[in-house]
């Protein structure tokens, strides 16, 4: 077990110490936008900005390295972070049977305690334990339970330990501190062993997500992914937090036990981050960033509304599926457990008109009607797809299928969506198409922060039916689980809806099994699972997005290096502001200089 | 042409301990890694620098020589084989490489090996599964002392099904010493008409093995292990005549896929039914541009100092280190620290394969077993490496730490050894 656990400053010193460098604001980096500052905890879904930041507080055992372009394999492809070398059959860090990583830790990863303290490897394994919180789930932990031996158990017995209603952070510690996931253990401090339960050829990539973090024992005190935590993350990256002011502003400062030679993937070359929450229009952050009052946008990439026009689709880059309609299939209207309902939403939409909403609003990205789940650039997708939704609204044929079911007389349903200006058209086309085809929709938008719950994969607490999200890849290369284990799965956690089909997990158990097969008859299983979610009108996939490539940023903003796995976001820790440009012109930074 | 050796026939009734002094081992090293690396005598490598100055500069056809074609026939006589059946290879993984993917295997065709086998057998296998479809079926064979032949054959019978076309495995583990019941795998495979692809790594230089009568399709072996030739040797044996007492079936089609023998225009001659060759496929097989004729000279020089020992007088030498050397680990860590078989005495080979932690769950725990290998060579001299593989019902991957004996070794020696491993496994 770790020493005894060592407090951090206390937040007042650290309040004080960011007011003192408030005075230099200038000389730190100014993002301004929609999105939220509040979930810090790496265990948490985070909506794809928040990775950004992520990435500078966090370290993993793999991750990924900046690439100026972004189209090079390098910059998709997991690269050793903590870890001193990617495991595999040549270091002896994986064996013939590819279910048993041997992970050795860098020494000197320092914790941002008081003393500072070393990164071991009994904190990746609190990390890992911390991901099967039931009060609030990692992201990626679909792909972990069903491939790290005993991590599934270890969440059911986790679920059932923890009281639902008012836990308290010491239920939590008590669990992860008398019961241990079989299939992670640390050898010793510097040493982390992962055994899975199949080969996983894409267990490397999954290891990159921050959700595969080290957590410290101090986390112990606080409750997972809860303001308190965010306000105390230790960092082991290069910033920490200087203050956090929930829901309103973000600044981050040096982490002064960082040590640059313990990190390859990560610099630090600004003196602060400050980032600002306002719920400002596209138009106002766009003029904003023109006349040099802040550098980059911040908020949801969704839709790319903050990347400049571009005269080419990116066609190399994987594709996002957005935006999709997502079902409410546990607490919505009883109607949606009929798939000819769901068959009828998914004919009564007009995607092409959709396509034109998308191109208006946000003209940095190209989109395509999308023909099934899976987007272009990611395994598994099919060009050709003759399961795949209509492109045009089938008002008739909506109709007709309403009326096999017994809302043939009437179907209201509820549909929420984002605030921003994109998501209301996008919901506003779609109701309109609904009402076309015989089915009234009541349109609620949410605010701010449901609307990033909502990206981070947790359902709006307001009743819904109908809900606009989208996807994206996790990782890039080899990921033909990301969008149909992650959408799917009964439980995953962006399964926003709960859909629930013990036929569609066992598919994907096949698929997840087939990964032992050739390549392509493991695309192939992939594929059967999208086939059925198709038939089954499980989400109506709307859209196809490229890349956002071409991010709007100050002048100032030099070495800008959009990264894949921060949803194709700057990497904060490759940036420096120039001093000789601080007014006017706001710039679109191509990726590739 | 093989220059006479310099050492006659006298070094059958030599002394181990004359024998011993052949070798280039410094006097004050524990060589117990011979499944990794021999150590090769001084006349191979006296051998292999004189041929290398005399082609050095030289401006004479090289292509010709390269097929090797006397050295091939030398090896071949030590091995039960004829030339048009021998390939010397640049090590094992190209042997193995070159099988896998000549096959005629297409789609839906099915394979058999298991977690056993070494890296280049599996990678080979699963590039052909990714590349043609073929079905892989791979098994974790029992470990420890009380596994039996019987077991094993039962498990790779129970395995094969009507899709079944190929049977790969190792003649002997190099994870857990295991000798596998060659002749008697290669008899299911006949009954079952499957080509078998035999990982004779370590079995060339170990054991007085006539290829051919093992009933193999194809067996690829190191010279450097247990050979004592240069690194980057190896031998391909290709079986290219039916004999029936051997192996009744029909050959296997074998394309030659790295070949500048093979024709630019047409193909080879049909392959034999008979005890006759058809043609030389091994010819094909060997021509494959320039190649380093010292290292076959070298490769053939071991073979011929082999012969010399006599191979029949190796094998009993280094089954009784082999022997000595279990007997000593059973004393000193117990029955339930092998991985290797014993009680069966068809399964010993002199490879043994031991967890030397006394908490069971060391067994797990490669920190601690690379740590015991790097003392042992860094503070002892004694050089032994640590092996990984799968247990059957085991979620871990095991470690073991892995002895071999070779006639180079003594009594001595293992004595010594296995104490040592002992202390600093204690002190871990």
């Amino acid at each position: 077990m770790n020493a005894a656990p060592t407090r951090r400053l206390s937040d007042a010193t650290t309040a004080i110490r960011a007011e003192s460098l408030n005075n230099s604001a200038s000389a730190s980096l100014q993002l301004y936008g929609p999105g939220s500052v509040d979930r810090l905890d790496p265990a948490s879904a985070q909506p794809p900005h928040m990775r950004q930041v992520m990435r500078l507080l966090t370290r993993q055992l793999l991750s990924h390295q900046p690439r100026q372009n972004p189209h090079d394999w390098h910059a998709v492809a997991a690269v050793a972070d903590m870890a001193v070398d990617i495991p595999s059959t040549y270091n002896a860090g994986l064996g013939a049977s590819h279910r048993s990583y041997i992970v050795h830790l860098r020494p000197d990863v320092m914790w941002d305690t008081d003393p500072p303290r070393a990164v071991t490897a009994h904190d990746f394994v609190r990390g890992m334990k911390r991901m099967c919180c039931p009060w609030s789930r990692a992201p990626g932990l679909t792909y972990f339970t069903s491939t790290v031996r005993g991590m599934a158990e270890y969440c059911d017995g986790f679920t059932a330990a923890v009281p639902s209603l008012n836990p308290r952070p010491q239920h939590f510690a008590d669990f992860q501190n008398t019961n241990e996931i079989p299939g992670v253990f640390a050898l010793d401090e510097a040493t982390l062993v992962i055994e899975l339960v199949r080969p996983s050829p894409d267990f490397i990539d999954m290891l990159t997500m921050p959700c595969a973090s080290a957590a410290p024992v101090e986390y112990d005190d606080y409750l997972p992914g809860s303001p308190e935590l965010s306000r105390n993350v230790i960092s082991n990256g290069p910033y920490r937090v200087a203050r956090l002011v929930p829901d309103k502003r973000l600044r981050l400062e040096h982490n002064p036990v960082w040590q640059q030679d313990t990190d390859p993937l990560r610099q630090r070359r600004l003196p602060a981050i400050d980032i600002e929450v306002q719920s400002s229009p596209p138009r106002q952050i766009r003029q904003a960033i023109a006349v040099g009052t802040v550098d980059l946008p911040w908020g949801p990439t969704t839709g790319g509304w903050m990347v400049a026009p571009i005269s080419e689709p990116d066609r190399q880059a994987s594709w996002a599926l957005d935006p999709y309609i997502v079902f409410n299939f546990t607490t919505g209207s009883p109607a949606l457990r009929d798939p000819q309902v769901r068959r009828a939403v998914s004919a009564a939409t007009d995607r092409t008109a959709l396509a034109h909403i998308y191109r208006r609003c946000a003209p940095g990205t190209d989109v395509e009607v999308a023909c099934g789940v899976v987007p272009p650039n990611n395994d598994g997708h099919r060009a050709d797809v003759s399961d795949g939704p209509w492109r045009c609204s089938q008002n008739a044929a909506a109709r007709k299928l309403l009326a096999e079911t017994s809302y043939a007389h009437g179907l209201r349903l509820v549909a929420v969506h984002g605030p921003g200006e994109l998501e209301t058209s996008v919901m506003a086309s779609i109701a309109a198409a609904l009402g076309r085809a015989g089915i009234d929709t009541e349109i609620r938008p949410l605010d701010r922060i449901d609307a990033d719950r909502l990206a981070a994969g947790v359902p709006p607490a307001c009743m819904w039916d109908l809900a606009i999200r989208s996807c994206s890849a996790d990782w890039h290369y080899g990921n033909g689980r990301v969008f149909l284990q992650s959408l799917f799965e009964t439980g995953a956690v962006y399964n926003v809806g709960g859909y629930s089909s013990p036929e569609v997990d066992r598919l994907i158990v096949a698929a997840l099994d087939g990964a032992n097969d050739t390549p392509r008859r493991a695309r192939a299983a992939w594929q059967q699972v999208e086939h059925r979610v198709l038939q089954e009108a499980v989400i109506v996939p709307l859209l196809f997005r490229s890349a956002p490539l071409g991010w709007q940023r100050s002048t100032r903003v030099r070495n800008p290096v959009p990264m894949p796995a921060l949803g194709y976001c700057d990497d904060l820790a490759s940036l420096w502001l120039s001093d000789d440009d601080r007014s006017g012109g706001g710039a679109q930074c191509n990726s590739a200089r | 042409v093989i220059t006479p050796t310099a050492y006659p026939a006298v070094l059958h009734y030599a002394t181990w301990g004359h024998i011993g002094g052949l070798f280039a081992v410094e006097p004050e090293t524990i060589h117990l890694n011979t499944g990794t690396v021999g150590a090769m005598p001084h006349m191979v490598q006296d051998e292999y620098e004189s041929v290398t100055r005399q082609w050095t500069g030289g401006l004479a056809d090289i292509y010709r020589p390269t097929m090797f074609t006397d050295y091939r026939a030398a090896v071949g006589r030590s091995y039960g084989a004829d030339v048009d059946e021998i390939v010397i290879t640049h090590n094992t993984t190209e042997a193995v490489a070159r099988i896998i993917n000549g096959l005629d295997l297409h789609d839906g065709d099915e394979a058999i090996a298991t977690t056993h086998e070494c890296y280049s057998m599996l990678s080979n296998l699963n590039l052909n599964r990714n590349r043609f479809g073929l079905a892989l079926k791979v098994l974790t064979p029992p470990s420890g002392y009380n596994v039996s032949t019987e077991q094993i054959i039962a498990m790779f019978e129970e395995a094969i099904t009507p899709r079944t076309r190929l049977l790969a495995f190792s003649a002997i583990s190099l994870w857990t010493g295991t000798l596998m019941p060659v002749r008697e795998l290669c008899q299911l495979a006949h009954r079952h008409r499957l080509i078998t692809v035999v990982d004779g790594a370590l079995i060339s230089g170990m054991l007085n093995t006539n290829l051919r009568e093992t009933g193999a399709d194809f067996i690829a072996c190191s010279g450097s292990k247990y050979q004592c030739g240069p690194l980057g040797s190896g031998i391909l044996y290709v079986r290219n005549k039916v004999i029936p007492e051997y192996n009744p079936l029909e050959l296997p089609t074998l394309w030659p896929i790295i070949s500048t023998w093979y024709p630019m225009v047409g193909g080879t001659p049909p392959r034999s039914m008979t005890s006759i060759e058809s043609y030389n496929i091994a010819d094909y097989l060997q021509s494959a541009g320039s190649a380093n004729i010292a290292k076959a000279a070298a490769l053939a020089k071991a073979c011929a100092l082999w012969d010399e020992i006599g191979r029949d007088r190796i094998e009993s030498r280094v089954m009784e280190l082999g022997d000595y050397a279990r007997d000593r680990v059973l004393e000193r860590f117990g029955e339930q620290a092998m991985y290797s078989p014993g009680a069966d005495t068809r399964l010993r080979s002199p490879l043994i394969a031991f967890h030397p932690f006394r908490n069971a769950a060391d067994a797990w725990n490669v920190k601690k077993i690379s740590a015991l290998t790097e003392t042992l060579a860094t503070r002892h001299r004694i050089w032994i490496r640590w092996t990984e593989f799968d247990v059957p019902h085991s979620p871990h991957q095991h470690y073991a730490a892995r002895i071999c004996t070779h006639i180079y070794n003594d009594f001595d020696q293992i004595d010594r050894a296995v104490a040592t491993i002992a202390d600093v496994a204690e002190g871990l």
